[in-house]
């Protein structure tokens, strides 16, 4: 069974824009510094290493995805093993998607409230970008990918400038020693900064809104090449202008950057900048994760009522999002859940998806 | 219809929840800090703020007389520049100092406009590098922020300041200490001083403020000397001067050096603007030879070989105008002998510099460990060097290149 499409056909345009965004968010975050902290200044080694071997991952998803057109991954689990491995599958893509959210919704509540000089208690931040979430989310997935479709080219052009801007500050020294902490650091972080990538998983639930399967290898392709791009230019500009020790040590790597900034002596403050560039995206993979899990529990309960998941969902981000004591230590566990969370999002749709390809090799194509 | 108003209802009250006063900043109600400066008090700080008068800059009627300072024991301080007032507090931390400021204050203190972080010599002596992470840690302070050693103490610079061409202290605080065109100082932020404290290949150097004490500095040096903060006599209204560099390393201070020698650095990390530069006649005793230099392109510095006796290399090149220069120099060295001249003395003068930083300080503040831990693959190789170390039996290779283009408007000396 397919999923509902109803009148909803996202072009190669609307669907990149949603992948760029799931894949940036975290490096907007954290990842520059912590790659950092585990390599040192080769960290853009890492993010080169592990961009390219994310490339050929999405190619062999793609590839095993030839064999199920508009298929949704929830949909290929119930036609391989039926109803239980539907319900399987949803759970376990379900629970690490509001863990997710739930991380992001208390990060960005909080890290809002660090970098802005308003002393709004973070709660009631999380609480209105709450708000925002449940309108999006009425309007369901063709709500959050238009939103998409807006503001993630201005996202990008944000942090494009705040590259260029900061090249004056720019040190080649800081590339050196070549390999940072070792190459063998280099190779097992790059191994583990693929777990990171459990975001591809958008990429399995997408397919069944584009209007047809040469748009959607299209749409996957520019926005998973140009996310890595970004990517490694954001981690490389960090490691240029940051030299290590510290640049293991700033918290959100891409403000630090910005707040470095100067276009003459009037325009001193560009971090200002980064305040909607964060929120934004934040705001956005929010949404997203909001409204696939409420997709997917619609889809799995073959239910037409299934807005009434939305508060509910968005109840167990606010409930797991403040279980963590302090920021830090919600990063430190969101981080230590890559493993886990690789396995449910990727590793799993991907042993579905052989299992599904290998019974159905002798059958045509499903046109 | 009634969804519609209940949408109506949700951001009406989203809308009144959000236009409330509670969170509020008002311009009038801050107080703006300009400059900031820490003195040692026996075992405590002293942490002094200087905070611009918004209605005196502007003209309007809060200007008038000197206002002074006032410290938290209620002593009227004296500062000379009416568009400030400096008010210090003793305490154990900047940011408790701060808070007890504020207490004072009618207003609410605003760090965001800071452009001076001043360490007084005894602070710097003590180590810096704790201030200077606490200043990082706080989103109020740009990492923009300008930093100096003061030798006088931080507070009394901050009330002499005093700058008779520049009505707003924080524009006059950023055009000084960002070095624009000034070869007499270096320029630091708080950012490159942060990095710099913990960096295994570059050294610290600041700038240095003083007061200009011409009474008791009987022998005031001229410009072209070389001398070292507060020894310059300038004359004028501004008894605050800001001139030659100080050394750190790990934080403390090692070494304060004269503008010479703040010129010379400029040359080697390719920072020097345009400069007037005298070299003694060769020909006329007592004479001199003034050269116009700017860098001809950036000066290539190198580590050729990294052993247990690095050998440095530091290539300079620069462009020259003649400005003055005794006709028997002129005609009988011609422009090629100029050139040569030039380029001999100051590559003396930089060899002379170099030598003289490593043997007193013991800090490579050109930073020849950028280009020395080039040659190691990795952090533990690099560190197991110890490069602080090496520096101090490192060997130095200079070449200058001095290439005069021009002779100015007449053709002689």
């Amino acid at each position: 069974m397919t999923v509902n499409k109803r009148i909803i056909n996202f072009g190669k345009y609307e669907t990149a824009s949603v992948l760029v965004n799931a894949l940036i968010v975290k490096v907007l975050l954290g990842l520059p510094q912590l790659l950092c902290k585990q390599t040192g200044n080769a960290a853009w080694m890492v993010a080169l290493i592990s961009g390219l071997a994310f490339l050929v991952l999405v190619l062999f998803i793609m590839r095993l995805y030839k064999r199920f057109p508009n298929k949704n991954i929830i949909t290929i689990s119930e036609e391989l093993g039926g109803s239980a491995l539907k319900w399987f599958a949803a759970v376990l893509i379900i629970l690490p998607l509001i863990f997710k959210g739930a991380i992001t919704l208390r990060l960005s509540a909080e890290t809002i409230n660090l970098i802005t000089p308003y002393r709004i208690p973070s709660f009631l931040t999380a609480v209105l970008v709450g708000i925002v979430i449940i309108a999006v989310a009425y309007k369901g997935t063709e709500g959050a990918v238009r939103l998409h479709a807006v503001f993630v080219p201005v996202i990008v052009a944000a942090l494009i400038l705040v590259i260029i801007a900061s090249c004056s500050s720019f040190r080649l020294s800081n590339l050196f020693p070549l390999w940072g902490l070792g190459e063998k650091e280099v190779i097992k972080t790059s191994a583990s900064a693929i777990l990171m990538y459990s975001d591809l998983i958008y990429i399995l639930l997408l397919y069944p809104y584009v209007k047809s399967e040469k748009v959607f290898g299209r749409a996957v392709g520019w926005g998973v090449v140009l996310a890595v791009i970004i990517q490694l230019a954001i981690v490389l500009g960090y490691v240029l202008t940051t030299q290590y020790p510290e640049s293991g040590e700033l918290f959100m790597p891409v403000y630090q950057v910005s707040r470095i900034i100067r276009l003459g002596d009037n325009s001193q403050s560009i971090e200002a900048i980064f305040y909607p560039v964060w929120i934004s995206s934040s705001l956005l993979y929010l949404t997203l994760t909001q409204t696939f899990v409420v997709e997917i529990l619609g889809q799995a309960s073959k239910t037409k009522y299934e807005k009434l998941f939305i508060v509910p969902t968005l109840a167990a981000m606010f409930v797991i999002g403040y279980m963590p004591k302090s920021v830090t230590y919600a990063m430190q566990v969101s981080q230590k859940a890559s493993p886990i969370l690789f396995i449910c999002t990727v590793a799993l749709p991907i042993l579905i998806m052989i299992f599904a390809y290998i019974k159905n090799r002798r059958m045509p194509y499903d046109t | 219809m009634i969804r519609r108003l209940f949408a109506a209802a949700l951001i009406a009250l989203i809308a009144a929840s959000l236009g409330g006063c509670r969170y509020s900043h008002e311009i009038t109600e801050m107080a703006y800090a300009v400059a900031l400066g820490i003195d040692k008090e026996g075992d405590d700080i002293a942490v002094s703020v200087q905070f611009a008068k918004p209605l005196s800059i502007s003209g309007g009627s809060g200007g008038g007389e000197s206002s002074g300072g006032s410290s938290q024991e209620g002593e009227e301080g004296g500062a000379k520049n009416k568009n400030t007032t400096v008010l210090t507090v003793k305490s154990k931390d900047i940011f408790t100092a701060l808070t007890a400021a504020e207490n004072n204050l009618s207003k609410e203190i605003n760090l965001s406009h800071v452009k001076l972080l001043l360490f007084s010599k005894d602070i710097a002596q003590d180590g810096i590098s704790d201030y200077v992470k606490q200043f990082m840690k706080s989103s109020q302070f740009s990492p923009n922020t300008y930093t100096a050693v003061s030798l006088c103490k931080a507070e009394e610079y901050m009330k002499t300041a005093n700058p008779s061409l520049e009505i707003n202290p924080a524009k006059y605080y950023t055009l000084l200490f960002s070095n624009n065109d000034n070869n007499y100082m270096p320029s630091a932020t708080l950012r490159e001083l942060y990095f710099n404290l913990s960096a295994n290949g570059e050294g610290e150097v600041l700038p240095v403020a003083n007061l200009s004490n011409d009474e008791s500095n009987e022998e005031s040096k001229s410009g072209e000397d070389g001398y070292y903060a507060g020894e310059l006599s300038v004359g004028g209204e501004n008894e605050a001067d800001v001139s030659g560099m100080a050394v750190l390393s790990g934080g403390r201070l090692k070494q304060i050096l004269s503008t010479k020698d703040a010129l010379y650095y400029h040359m080697l990390t390719g920072k020097l603007r345009e400069i007037y530069f005298i070299i003694p006649s060769v020909k006329e005793e007592g004479q001199h030879i003034t050269l116009r230099l700017t860098q001809g392109k950036k000066p290539e510095l190198g580590a050729e070989e990294v052993g247990e006796n690095p050998k440095l290399s530091a290539k300079v090149c620069l462009n020259g105008e003649i400005v003055k220069c005794p006709d028997s120099d002129f005609n009988e060295l011609g422009i090629d002998g100029l050139n040569e001249l030039a380029s001999s003395y100051i590559k003396e003068q930089l060899e002379s510099f170099l030598e003289y930083t490593k043997n007193a300080s013991g800090t490579d503040v050109t930073g020849f460990g950028k280009f020395a831990k080039m040659h190691f693959s990795d952090w533990c190789g690099w560190s197991l060097y110890n490069w602080q170390d090496k520096f101090m039996r490192a060997e130095f290779s200079v070449t200058a290149n001095v290439n005069i283009t021009r002779e100015g408007l007449v053709y002689s000396g």
